[in-house]
């Protein structure tokens, strides 16, 4: 997961949806699905999103329809890198542990602010995704390195066993 | 009459698109009457779980259609619903709240227009 490339928008709420939508149109780099429902979301996955903005509560999905609790397990079990923030008009603390602890990224509510606050979450993420980038390169390299040395000391090894080398090398 | 609904925050959002506010507040004028009316008929059958249920799914529709009292009346409606206190103050509450509503949506429907 390098880069952002596509966000879900999982809310029953149309109007909430689209303002979150536009909203986020102004980078042309994402692509942005909106689906009213968890079950609609997760039956396109396949679309391969990088973060699910979910709402908290399907009241209007209907009486079946799951929560957004549910709908966030379902995701972190099957994608555990798909990052998922919660939305809800809620502002209980509880319920946003409650989400932290079923592996929420962040919890935001929804106000005024709500939108400038998703942007954050998504740069936020970007510079994790980088920070992970680079952590990634530093440890492939070091394991690198250790290889190199490793087969350098197996070799000196070896010419000194074939008597290749010598502890006295005849020049001195 | 003092004024119920203020497009500040849509301004600003929008960046002061007219097309854009036009599109939320018209989604708003659309979804606000069946929302009233849900909630009316969800009072009368004493079903508070589905009166907080709405008032929790309108809340922030009111908050960016910037209906201050609107947004304190709901806020209580759904936590007294929600809660099942004060359940005899819901009917006046709820009364209160549709006259705000509906003032403001007369207001939206002139700032559109």
């Amino acid at each position: 997961m390098q880069h952002i490339k596509t966000i879900f928008i999982v809310d029953d709420d149309p109007t909430q949806a689209m303002m979150l939508q536009d909203y986020l149109s102004k980078y042309s780099t994402f692509s942005v699905h909106i689906f009213n429902s968890g079950e609609e979301s997760l039956k396109n996955f396949s679309l391969d999103p990088q973060i699910v903005f979910l709402d908290y509560n399907f009241d209007k999905a209907g009486k079946d329809a799951m929560n957004g609790v549910e709908i966030l397990k379902e995701i972190k079990a099957a994608h555990p890198k798909v990052e998922v923030v919660m939305f809800s008009g809620q502002d209980k603390i509880e319920v946003a542990v409650n989400t932290m602890k079923y592996g929420a990224f962040d919890y935001i509510v929804k106000s005024e602010s709500a939108f400038h606050r998703s942007e954050n979450v998504i740069f936020n993420l970007i510079k994790r995704m980088k920070l992970q980038g680079e952590a990634n390169m530093y440890k492939k390299l070091t394991i690198s390195f250790g290889i190199a040395l490793l087969a350098m000391v197996i070799l000196v090894i070896w010419l000194y066993k074939t008597g290749l080398i010598s502890k006295n090398p005849g020049w001195m | 009459m003092d004024r119920q609904s203020d497009l500040t925050f849509l301004r600003t959002f929008t960046g002061g698109n007219p097309d854009k506010i036009k599109k939320y507040v018209s989604m708003f004028l659309q979804l606000c009457p069946t929302q009233l009316a849900t909630m009316s008929s969800q009072l009368t059958e004493q079903n508070y779980s589905g009166l907080r249920a709405t008032a929790h799914a309108l809340k922030p529709q009111i908050t960016y259609m910037g209906i201050r009292r609107g947004e304190e009346l709901i806020k209580t409606i759904e936590n007294n619903a929600g809660n099942n206190v004060e359940v005899e103050k819901l009917p006046s509450m709820l009364n209160e709240f549709q006259t705000v509503c509906n003032q403001a949506m007369d207001e939206l429907k002139l700032d559109i227009a």
